[in-house]
């Protein structure tokens, strides 16, 4: 057989195979559940942390092998057309701009040394025009410092620092407050808290700091003795605010991850309404209550029309810190006003460090991160059908998927 | 092989015959020859024969050109002295009974005569690079003079990379054909010196303290008695000289001093020595910074803006001295040496794992104190049987201030304050004054029984001891692990036998090796308790067994050209630093698993090759080729300061190098090397998905580069008894990539950029080198250049030397 013989005849085989393909019924994909579009992954691969780019959720695969921007962080904040991240090797939070053609690129760099140390992991997009950052506290320091970066001009707009206020633990004696993540409630910053001594006890109930937003002054302490938690202390999303402008903040519990278990209540919603400054005392939660077994949470993400999605775990299953990055997590349909939470069918995973899912038309685009078969995908959840579908699987070695973002779509 | 046959039945015979005469010879009257053999520059003469042709009587010179001979019979006797590169002499002596007989000789050097070319017959460094081993010798002779380390020297020659992070006395890592971190082994004089601190670092040595340096390539010869995977650096100190003085003193850039005494008194008649050897290092480290990493915030906007800038706390001083008495030619030892080391160094941070972390205020020191002892017995117990002890008990402090509240940023400003915060605990884990307290008794025993001279059997036995503890009054979070006490033990046995065969021509050596490790350290765990949320250290062990293997040959294929090939296979334990971490910029990862390796080097040694009347020409083209399993790497990780070592699984690499020497007469000297080579990650399958860097360039890993060097010689410029010298150097390393270089988009990924860095200086020498003055330029263009990802190392810099040297 010569060439031309041969390219004829991968010609031939080209055209029945493209015609057996678009002719065949059995071989229809499923209809996709997200817009088409252009896609940024924030995964880690082997400790080095990709922004992989993806023109589909829906199925194949991606790969960091030729593709991908090397970035210095574990999540990216989206903002716009662009995404941000603070990089603690560099000590620096960048801006990156989101190409229609899928692709990102630097757009800047604040240096934050002088304003925040390098641990400051409090970092919440505070609106569309607002990153602001809170410097955690150092061994009990009163006196905690903050920035706001302004976005999208991406400059410093303003700095500072705040006393916390504290309760007092004995005559004499204050509970140190911790820094958490926090959310935007009217014109209030509500920044989660937990008070804690350096005994290894820690303050009944659960605790928050109400600031006046933008100045972050007139900070005060507001608490609750509906469940004994941890708000906001850790990079996962645990603040959410619906269209009505109630404030729901994840409470965690558990011998692990959170304040001791106190009353059987593990992870737990708490709420402030709208035009309030303090905790909803005939509102409560309990994921245990309403799952039937141990559950703790590690985030909550807001979908729409009162309804979120908990990624929860069974913290009596977890076997010390180690154990913590393995398949022990799941996602439960939440109903907001209603205070339910309904298990979804989805596996269980290490899904903890997904911190910075998508939320599109009432579908949850997440990562399935499988322990046990080493493998990391993409998952669309059709949280009002309570159904997953697998999608793009992200190749590698312990792949952990951070975030997902889409890029703004071409203007012809 | 019929050859070898009747070679090994001659070596039979002898044996016996020189055995049943040592027996006659027991029964007669008898005596000792003791003496020296040195060269006409005074320098001595080692391994040369030293032989009673009439009654088969031979021996050995032992690095110091010293040598013994037991049993002679009392009356005269002739006395032969060989040497390679010399001409034989024969004196006569009169021996008598019960009483050594002192012979000093001193050996002319042989010259060929080629039409009117002199040629000079085979240098130390060209007697060792002829050893099976893969091996490059920097002789320093020609050196001397210059204001050059030893990482500078090394990194010049085929094959090797030394990658620094900064001046003076900054941490460096050497690479050896692919093969780095602590899989290469520091020794000075064939002792490991890892044991007496940063103060004792083979970097502060000057160079006019050092005869030579040997840089073993991936086969280590078993007597170092190491568990060097990668390859071992060995200093020869200076002690050819029986009384002499060799001073020096520098003054650099950057307030860079440094000072080295080296003496040695001889006593003949009383059959003593004192040698000393000391050295100071100084230096500000204040060179210009700038690019990425080197940035401060603009005050209105926070913008990160690069600036150009001088390193502000990077001063290092470090303090060296050793002192050895010896007996020598007893009738216990020929040689018996004790000595004390004491070695200091003081380090100011400047920075953490890249240049973006700023540190203004945090130091570290170290101390260490080392009583030793050597004897070394030719012919004990029997004739024929070398036995060498060494024995050194270390005790080292290394202790890390930091205890800053404040925060700085490159121009040298405090931007931050925590009262409780500490520099390189940014944030959460509070100040500390850590020390690290080490014990180390250190045993080497080394048996080597000679036959025929053409057979040899050498026992080694290596007992490295380690026990550390720490204390910190601060008690910081961080060093919870580090407080508590951790303890190391290796033993390396090995056993070689050596054979010379077709009239020296074939050269065997075949060895095994036992290794065996016991560490017992500590990992950190968190705990809830009375004292709160804090981490405890747990204890943790580890222990191995192994025997590794190897076989190293040479055969000489022609007067001028050496076919060497060396193969082993060895083993390597994680050390404590890798697996607990320094409590600074290196976290802890007590999951190591011991490095294993197959090595395999081939080398074509040309040299002295004949160009035109009065050149020479040397040529060694090397392969190697290495197969690693759990290869130990450094990563920077990505979204912290830190780093840590990790296990790369299998790495398998080759590559080859290219080593050409052009000599003009005694006046010019053309030199240059080029090295390729590919280690690449080997390791298919991870659990069960295929390794997406399966056969992928080792990341953080350099993979091409080159040296060039020229040096012009004029004797006799301005007066007879004087030597000017000029020298240039060219050094090149091809950019590689900090991650995985297949992973991510090439044009958006962290490089460590290329370097291309020329040096240059010159010396003067007057009154047969006893007075020296040189100066000289490194980094001639000031180029910007890094070994390590963000770590930029000095620009252009200027040093004077003066140096006296009397003998």
């Amino acid at each position: 057989m010569n060439i031309r013989s041969k390219w004829l005849l991968c010609g031939l085989m080209s055209a029945v195979f493209a015609l057996g393909t678009s002719c065949s019924d059995d071989d229809v994909p499923a209809p996709s559940t997200v817009s088409e579009g252009k896609y940024s992954l924030g995964t880690s691969t082997d400790g080095v942390s990709y922004i992989l780019s993806a023109d589909d959720l829906s199925s194949g695969s991606v790969s960091p092998v030729g593709n991908g921007v090397e970035f210095g962080a574990a999540e990216f904040i989206t903002s716009g057309n662009y995404i941000y991240f603070f990089s603690r090797s560099d000590k620096k939070f960048y801006q990156y701009e989101l190409n229609a053609d899928g692709s990102v690129t630097e757009k800047g760099a604040l240096l934050l040394t002088q304003y925040i140390t390098d641990r400051a992991y409090s970092q919440n997009l505070v609106d569309d025009n607002t990153i602001l950052i809170i410097d955690p506290l150092v061994w009990g320091e009163p006196e905690v410092k903050w920035l706001t970066i302004s976005l999208p001009d991406f400059v410093v707009s303003a700095s500072g620092t705040a006393t916390l206020p504290t309760v007092e633990k004995e005559p004499g004696v204050n509970w140190a407050v911790n820094v958490g993540n926090g959310r935007l409630h009217g014109n209030k910053f509500v920044m989660g808290s937990v008070l804690y001594d350096f005994d290894g006890n820690y303050a009944d109930g659960s605790h928050a700091v109400v600031f006046d937003f933008p100045g972050m002054t007139n900070p005060s302490m507001i608490s609750t003795d509906k469940m004994n938690g941890e708000l906001g202390i850790f990079a996962n999303n645990g603040e959410i605010s619906t269209e009505s402008g109630d404030l729901y903040f994840a409470a965690r519990s558990g011998d692990i991850w959170g304040k001791p278990v106190k009353d059987g209540v593990h992870g737990a919603l708490l709420r402030i309404k709208n035009g309030e400054t303090d905790f909803d005392e005939d509102y409560l939660l309990d994921f245990t209550d309403q799952i039937g077994e141990s559950a703790n949470i590690r985030q909550i993400d807001y979908i729409g029309n009162g309804i979120a999605i908990a990624m929860l775990f069974d913290d009596t299953k977890v076997n010390g810190w180690g154990d913590l990055e393995n398949d022990h997590y799941y996602f439960a349909r939440v109903d907001l006003e209603a205070g339910t939470a309904t298990k979804l069918n989805v596996p269980l995973s290490d899904a903890s460090w997904a911190r910075k899912p998508m939320v599109e038309n009432g579908h949850y685009f997440t990562y399935l991160k499988s322990t046990t078969n080493n493998t990391t995908h993409v998952i669309d959840v059709d949280v009002s059908a309570g159904t997953y579908t697998q999608g793009v699987k992200v190749e590698g070695d312990n792949v952990q998927g951070y975030s997902i973002t889409k890029h703004p779509e071409v203007i012809e | 092989m019929r050859e070898m046959v009747t070679s090994s039945y001659k070596s039979l015979f002898l044996f016996f015959l020189l055995t049943a005469g040592m027996s006659v010879l027991g029964f007669a009257q008898s005596g000792q020859i003791v003496g020296n053999v040195k060269d006409a520059k005074g320098e001595a003469v080692p391994f040369a024969s030293v032989s009673i042709d009439a009654i088969a009587l031979q021996v050995l010179t032992d690095l110091n050109g010293d040598f013994l001979i037991n049993n002679v019979p009392e009356g005269e006797a002739e006395v032969t002295v060989r040497s390679i590169g010399f001409v034989d002499s024969k004196q006569s002596v009169l021996v008598v009974a019960d009483k050594p007989t002192r012979l000093d000789v001193t050996l002319q050097e042989k010259v060929e005569t080629l039409g009117e070319t002199v040629v000079e017959v085979k240098t130390k460094a060209t007697q060792k690079k002829e050893e099976a081993y893969a091996v490059e010798v920097i002789e320093t002779k020609e050196l001397q003079n210059r204001e050059v380390n030893v990482n500078q020297l090394a990194t010049q020659s085929a094959g090797i990379r030394v990658r620094e992070s900064g001046g003076l006395g900054s941490k460096f890592t050497y690479s050896l054909n692919g093969m780095s971190g602590n899989a290469v082994r520091f020794f000075v004089d064939g002792v490991p010196i890892d044991r007496f601190g940063a103060g004792y670092s083979v970097n502060n040595f000057p160079v006019n303290l050092i005869d030579r340096i040997e840089l073993y390539k991936g086969v280590v010869p078993p007597q170092f008695g190491s568990d060097a995977l990668g390859g071992v650096i060995n200093i020869i100190s200076k002690k050819k000289y029986s009384n002499y003085l060799d001073a020096s003193y520098s003054y650099g850039s950057f307030n860079t001093h440094r000072a080295s005494v080296s003496t040695r008194l001889v006593n003949d008649s009383a059959r003593y020595f004192v040698d000393f050897q000391g050295f100071y290092n100084y230096s500000d480290n204040d060179y210009k910074v700038w690019g990425k990493g080197v940035e401060v915030a603009d005050p209105e906007t926070g913008k990160a803006i690069e600036i150009e800038t001088r390193r502000f706390h990077d001063a290092y001083r470090s303090l060296s001295g050793k002192l050895d008495f010896g007996l020598v030619d007893r009738k216990w030892a020929d040689q018996f040496k004790i000595g004390v080391l004491y070695a200091g160094s003081h380090n100011e941070l400047q920075h953490g794992a890249t240049m973006a972390s700023v540190i203004g205020e945090a130091t570290q020191n170290s101390q260490s104190f080392s009583p030793t002892m050597s004897l070394s017995k030719k012919n004990a117990f029997v004739k024929g049987l070398d036995l060498n002890l060494y024995n050194s008990i270390s005790w080292l402090s290394t202790e890390t201030i930091d205890t800053s509240s404040r925060i700085y940023d490159w121009n040298g400003k405090v931007i931050f304050e925590h009262p409780t915060n500490s520099e390189l605990g940014q944030g959460g884990n509070g100040k500390s004054m850590l020390t690290l307290n080490s014990l180390n008794n250190f045993h080497q025993l080394n048996l080597a029984y000679s036959w025929a001279e053409k057979n040899r059997l050498n026992f080694n036995y290596t007992l490295d001891a380690i026990t550390r503890d720490g204390e910190d009054p601060l008690v910081g979070n961080r060093t919870a692990t580090f407080r508590e006490p951790q303890s190391m033990t290796k033993q390396v046995s090995s056993l070689a036998y050596e054979r010379s065969s077709f009239e020296g021509k074939l050269d065997q050596t075949v060895w095994v090796k036992n290794y065996d490790f016991r560490v017992s350290t500590v990992d950190t765990e968190y705990i809830t308790d009375s004292l709160g949320y804090r981490p405890i250290g747990v204890p943790i062990g580890n222990k191995m067994n192994r025997f590794g293997y190897g076989y190293a040959v040479k055969y000489k294929l022609k007067k001028r050209s050496l076919l060497k090939l060396s193969l082993e296979k060895c083993y390597r334990l994680p050390t404590a630093e890798e697996m607990l971490g320094d409590g600074l910029f290196l976290q802890n990862n007590p999951e190591l698993m011991p490095e294993e390796s197959w090595n395999l080097n081939v080398n074509w040694l040309l040299s002295g090759l004949p160009v035109g009347k009065s050149g020479h020409l040397s040529v060694e083209p090397s392969l190697f080729f290495r197969n690693t399993e759990n290869l130990i790497l450094y990563t920077v990780q990505n979204n912290v300061g830190m780093g840590h070592y990790q296990n790369i699984g299998k790495v398998r690499g080759m590559g080859g190098s290219l080593d050409i020497k052009y000599r003009y007469k005694n006046f010019l000297v053309l030199s240059g090397n080029a090295t390729y080579q590919q280690m690449r990650d080997w390791m298919q399958y991870k659990g069960a998905n295929l390794n997406q860097t399966y056969k992928d360039l080792l990341r953080n890993t350099p993979y091409l580069m080159a040296n060039m060097s020229a040096t012009v010689k004029q004797e006799g410029v301005f007066k007879d008894d004087d030597q000017v010298s000029l020298f240039w150097d060219v050094m090149y390393v091809h950019e590689f990539f900090l991650n995985w270089p297949s992973l991510g988009d090439p044009n958006t990924k962290s490089v460590i950029p290329t370097q291309l860095v020329n040096g240059a200086g010159v010396s003067y020498s007057f009154k047969s080198g006893k007075y020296n003055l040189s100066f000289s330029c490194n980094n001639l263009f000031n180029e910007q250049v890094y070994d390590n990802y963000l770590l930029q190392k000095p620009g252009r810099s200027f040093s004077t030397k003066l140096r006296v040297f009397l003998n």
